[in-house]
């Protein structure tokens, strides 16, 4: 999974959002890194609609403004589970691996 | 209505009008409350993406339609053809008169062929922005050579249709670097660690593969008739397409055994053509490709680790 796709189907995984709340929230799962523009938002939704992950859950207007909010469908609610725990099984296996504490090859009495 | 307004109003007119009328208030709220804050560049950025988005849905070119999605599972597959092609036409450079004149342009005309190198490279290690950053700059390149060569070519011709041939003949190259930048950007993107390790082997294929086009002679044959570079061009074209879309669909299919039946007309291509047609060389080896990525993607499902392509 793409990390566009991963940020987006994250942050509508607790609540269904607007589209300038899922900039906010993006930018606060990555830690600030990723600042998703208004561009990119509307391409992956797009995309995340086409392939039926995600849905309108509801079209209406909240202080003059246009507010269409987007939920995860039972097909992404699906999907980022088996991805959360695809990243969960390999980072425990990086930290398992960084906890073994390597000997140094013993060279013996040649080296 | 303010400038700002203004400007956002032409920038939501590059989207088709359907998209425009359902979801033009939301993008347009959406831009409003993400530059609130931001300075002019920022705001410059912001509507940048707005109306790049709307000129791709209205090509076609967005990651949730077919031909975008088609784009972006052919784009290593684009990137290898383009730097095998460019190795061809450099070659048919070196042997011509160019080098008598050595200067700025001389270098700059050799240097349009040989940016694909550094995308391939880019290619092969996943860096994409890297990739659409050269195939820019290749564009770049090849508009200024290609108009200092009007100038200084046309006032010779005024027969308008060698000059639209000329015009198309040495305009050309610049397909495989705008196929670059028509890729969307968000089926580039770097995934978390899976990304489809074929891509790295397709596009070098496609190289070595354009390489042994060379060593036939055919595609060298080609390149010396008139408009032959877009001959050349649009089989390879077809082909990557073809290509890209049996390897999306998985499946060894009949699109794909009929242009392997068509392969075979190359030991024909003398006798029916008298040699006018491309070399059936480039056919073989995207299907050899799709052939393996089809192969290697049924022993992974067997397995139950399925490697998505593209």
């Amino acid at each position: 999974m793409q990390e566009p796709t991963l940020l987006l189907l994250t942050a509508l995984a607790d609540a269904p959002r607007h589209g300038y709340a899922l900039i906010q929230e993006i930018a606060e799962i990555s830690g600030g890194r990723v600042a998703m523009r208004t561009g990119t938002l509307y391409a992956g939704l797009d995309r995340l609609l086409d392939q039926g992950l995600i849905r309108v859950e509801s079209d209406q207007v909240v202080d003059g403004r246009a507010r269409r909010t987007y939920a995860l469908t039972d097909a992404g609610r699906s999907l980022l589970a088996e991805e959360a725990e695809r990243l969960r099984a390999v980072a425990a296996e990086a930290q398992r691996r960084l906890a073994v504490v390597r000997r140094p090859i013993n060279r013996g009495a040649w080296a | 209505m303010s400038s700002r307004q203004e400007v956002l109003r032409l920038a939501l007119r590059c989207y088709p009008k359907r998209y425009r009328v359902e979801r033009g208030a939301e993008i347009a709220e959406v831009y409003a409350e993400t530059t609130e804050e931001a300075g002019r560049f920022g705001r410059a950025r912001e509507l940048y993406g707005v109306a790049a988005y709307g000129v791709r849905l209205r090509l076609g070119l967005a990651s949730s339609q077919p031909a975008g999605r088609l784009l972006g599972t052919a784009a290593p597959l684009v990137a290898g053809v383009w730097a095998g092609v460019s190795l061809l036409w450099l070659l048919e450079l070196l042997g011509g008169s160019i080098l008598r004149h050595f200067g700025l342009f001389t270098v700059l005309w050799f240097a349009q062929f040989v940016f694909a190198g550094p995308a391939l490279i880019a290619v092969l290690l996943d860096r994409w922005t890297l990739v659409r950053c050269v195939a820019l700059l290749a564009v770049g390149v090849t508009v200024l050579v290609e108009a200092r060569q009007m100038y200084a070519f046309m006032p010779g011709a005024t027969h308008w249709p060698f000059y639209l041939g000329w015009v198309l003949e040495q305009l050309a190259p610049l397909v495989w670097p705008l196929l670059l930048l028509a890729v969307p950007r968000d089926l580039l993107d770097l995934d978390l660690g899976r990304v489809g390790r074929h891509r790295p082997w397709s596009a070098l294929a496609m190289v070595l593969g354009s390489g042994f086009v060379s060593i036939t002679g055919a595609a060298v044959r080609v390149l010396r008739e008139p408009l032959a570079p877009w001959a050349e061009l649009g089989t390879a074209l077809a082909l990557i397409l073809v290509t890209a879309a049996v390897v999306r669909r998985g499946a060894l299919t009949l699109p794909l055994l009929a242009v392997a039946l068509f392969s075979l007309l190359e030991p024909l291509d003398d006798l029916l053509f008298n040699g006018a047609t491309p070399g059936g060389e480039l056919i073989v080896l995207p299907l050899g490709i799709a052939a393996l990525a089809q192969l290697r993607r049924e022993r992974s499902r067997r397995a139950g680790t399925g490697v998505p392509l593209g």
